[in-house]
């Protein structure tokens, strides 16, 4: 009898214990939007329809958006986000738009106001500049998300590739 | 831009990459037109240097003389900062004595073994300056700290071999050893295990085993900056191949385009003619082909390969023999990585499970599979290929932490916008007192607002 009894309050006490670690660990904290986010590629220019890639996430996640209207992330995105959902593979939606290659924003620093329109356009906050002086793009945070494009008012901004040669042979 | 530079003196500033020291007396200089292309894909071409053909007879003159003491301390460092490694990767000297400077390193590697076939361009270095390369060994030693330095170099090798003892001989601290003359001891990882018994751990340096690995080039550059104050601005080429009548070492100045390397050394080959041959820039085993025509010499350029083009034999399938998993000199699985790096789908995460990074790119797999597969072409661009997904993780991890920042923040802005608009409001509240002449007017407005929209509204 006092057999079981201590057996049963051990098993208690580790499972007690396990369910604390596995708790606090927080591996299975991560929400379905979590692992949706994951997938996007994080250009964050709301080509989606949505305001960024969080939000179209969480519109995904809720069923309420389908998994082919994000023209940056194109056909492997949606691959992965259908293997991700058990769902099938579809085309991108391109009344979204069309996947382009990568690129970054350069600003013509000769031309730039200063009128630093496009800073608060950009997602990312890889736009440096104070109000009238001239702005730089920080090229290693740029997304190439096209934001910054439209507000500028003497159009001094342009997307450059970025050019990914692979040696053959 | 029009500049007069001075051989020796800096190119146009351009990144932080190191050995763009102007080869000759230049006229003027123009930089490629793209500046956002990241430093590793960047194409060949860094600067276009026009001159005249007139070295400088004073390289020194902005710098000052070593040998007088003219020379400022940071002067030093700035030419230090200019050298680069001569092995073929062309690492940054500064960043790999700097590193050696901060961690705990006991030794260093002098790297001789020049082991794949036709490369004789160490060798060729060694018969001309062994007393310098000693020199430059010395300094290496005494500007890191280090009290030992192991000289590597292939038992056959027996010229060379005498040489550099005479050169060492009454010298403390440098110690000459031979090693088996078998392909690919030479490899950096290989050739410490080797002299020093030690392994560079798995996605380590050789600094993580207490080691820094030098070539014998490198060493001999930096003597040479140290002493004469004569930057590095040229190099020894080997030129061979079954299309070069006699194989020769060459002495290069950087900049220097490889055809005309090639039809100085080979007077049949002209550059109308060249197209019919086979280039490869490195040695037989990991060279790859010429980029295109405009090609020049720079530090990583250690070997030309002209030939009569073979007739290939075309890749058939992979049979299994397993062959390839045998030679691998760092125990890799060939076969299973050219399953994962097929063209029609490199799947990066395996590639990453059967450790493609380790892979030296040595050949040895291509030169024993039967089925005549381009194993090494297939894991180089495999590489790359992981190698930008690492980093489009990497720059999209980055975006979505300022993404969430910037929503943060935008949001505690608005936030705090309506706290200070309730704060003032409950502010005012107080200043109106109800039954004070000022709110009854202003609770009348009101109410006359209501009743006349009220009465207009219907309609
Ligand atoms: S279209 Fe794609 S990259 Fe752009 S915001 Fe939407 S999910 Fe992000
Ligand atoms: S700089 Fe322009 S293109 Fe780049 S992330 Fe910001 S808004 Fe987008
Ligand atoms: S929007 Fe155009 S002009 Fe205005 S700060 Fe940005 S780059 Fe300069
Ligand atoms: S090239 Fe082939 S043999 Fe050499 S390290 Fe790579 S996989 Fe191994
Ligand atoms: S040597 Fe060639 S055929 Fe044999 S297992 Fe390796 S890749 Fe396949």
């Amino acid at each position: 009898m006092i057999a079981v009894l201590v057996i049963t309050g051990l098993a208690l006490a580790i499972g007690a214990m396990l369910s604390v670690i596995h708790h606090h660990t927080g591996n299975n904290t991560e929400t379905l939007s979590d692992s949706i986010n994951r997938l996007l590629p994080q250009t964050q220019c709301a080509q989606c329809g949505y305001p960024g890639c969080r939000p179209y996430a969480d519109a995904i996640a809720a069923d309420e958006a389908p998994i082919n209207q994000c023209p940056p992330g194109g056909t492997h995105t949606i691959e992965q986000l259908a293997g991700l959902l058990g769902r099938e593979v579809i085309p991108l939606n391109s009344t979204f738009g069309e996947t382009k290659p990568d690129a970054v924003a350069f600003i013509d620093e000769m031309t730039c106001i200063g009128c630093t329109l496009c800073i608060h356009a950009c997602p990312v906050d890889a736009i440096l500049g104070a109000g009238k002086f001239m702005h730089t793009v920080i090229a290693s945070e740029c997304t190439g998300c096209e934001l910054c494009l439209p507000p500028c008012p003497v159009d001094c901004i342009t997307l450059l590739p970025v050019t990914r040669s692979v040696a053959t042979s | 831009m029009k500049s007069r530079g001075f051989r020796g003196g800096l190119t146009l500033p351009l990144d932080e990459s190191p050995a763009l020291l102007l080869p000759i007396l230049d006229l003027t200089q123009s930089l490629p037109p793209n500046p956002h292309q990241s430093d590793r894909h960047r194409s060949n071409t860094d600067a276009v240097i026009n001159h005249d053909g007139q070295h400088d007879t004073d390289p020194l003159k902005s710098l000052g003389d070593p040998i007088n003491g003219t020379r400022s301390p940071s002067a030093d460092r700035a030419g230090i900062e200019h050298l680069c490694g001569l092995g073929g990767a062309g690492f940054s000297l500064a960043r790999k004595i700097a590193s050696g400077q901060h961690s705990n390193i006991d030794t260093l590697i002098i790297n001789a073994a020049e082991c794949e076939p036709m490369m004789a361009c160490d060798q060729a270095l060694i018969r001309e300056s062994a007393a310098a390369i000693v020199h430059g060994i010395e300094d290496l030693l005494h500007h890191t700290g280090v009290m030992r330095a192991m000289i590597g170099i292939e038992s056959h090798r027996t010229t060379e071999i005498s040489l550099l003892r005479h050169a060492l001989a009454h010298r403390r601290g440098i110690t000459l050893h031979t090693i088996e003359p078998r392909y690919p001891t030479g490899s950096e990882s290989l050739l410490i295990r080797v002299l020093t018994g030690r392994q560079v751990p798995v996605d380590g340096l050789p600094r993580d085993c207490g080691v820094l690995c030098f070539n014998i080039a490198t060493a001999h550059a930096f003597g040479v900056w140290m002493r004469e104050g004569l930057s590095q601005t040229s190099r020894i080429v080997t030129v061979a191949g079954n299309a070069i009548d006699t194989p020769r070492n060459v002495r290069v100045a950087f900049g220097v385009p490889i055809t005309q390397v090639i039809t100085s050394v080979e007077p049949t080959i002209d550059s109308a003619n060249l197209k019919q041959y086979e280039v490869t820039v490195g040695g037989p085993m990991t060279g790859r082909a010429m980029h295109g025509i405009d090609e020049t010499i720079t530090a990583k350029t250690n070997c030309l390969i002209i030939d009569q083009p073979a007739e290939a034999l075309p890749a058939r399938r992979c049979i299994r023999c397993g062959q390839c998993n045998d030679v691998c000199p760092v125990n890799l699985l060939p076969q299973q990585l050219h399953w994962y790096a097929r063209d029609s789908q490199i799947m990066l995460d395996d590639l990453q499970r059967f450790h493609l990074d380790q892979c030296i790119e040595c050949g040895c797999c291509d030169v024993v599979c039967p089925s005549q597969i381009p194993l090494t072409a297939q894991f180089r661009v495999a590489k790359v290929a992981l190698d930008d997904s690492r980093e489009r993780e990497a720059r999209a991890d980055l975006a979505a932490q300022r993404y969430t920042a910037r929503e943060l923040r935008l949001k505690r802005r608005e936030q705090e916008k309506a706290a200070r608009i309730a704060a003032r409001k409950t502010e005012l509240a107080k200043t109106r007192k109800p039954g004070s002449d000022r709110h009854t007017a202003i609770q009348d407005a009101i109410k006359r607002a209501k009743a006349s929209r009220a009465k207009g509204s219907p309609g």
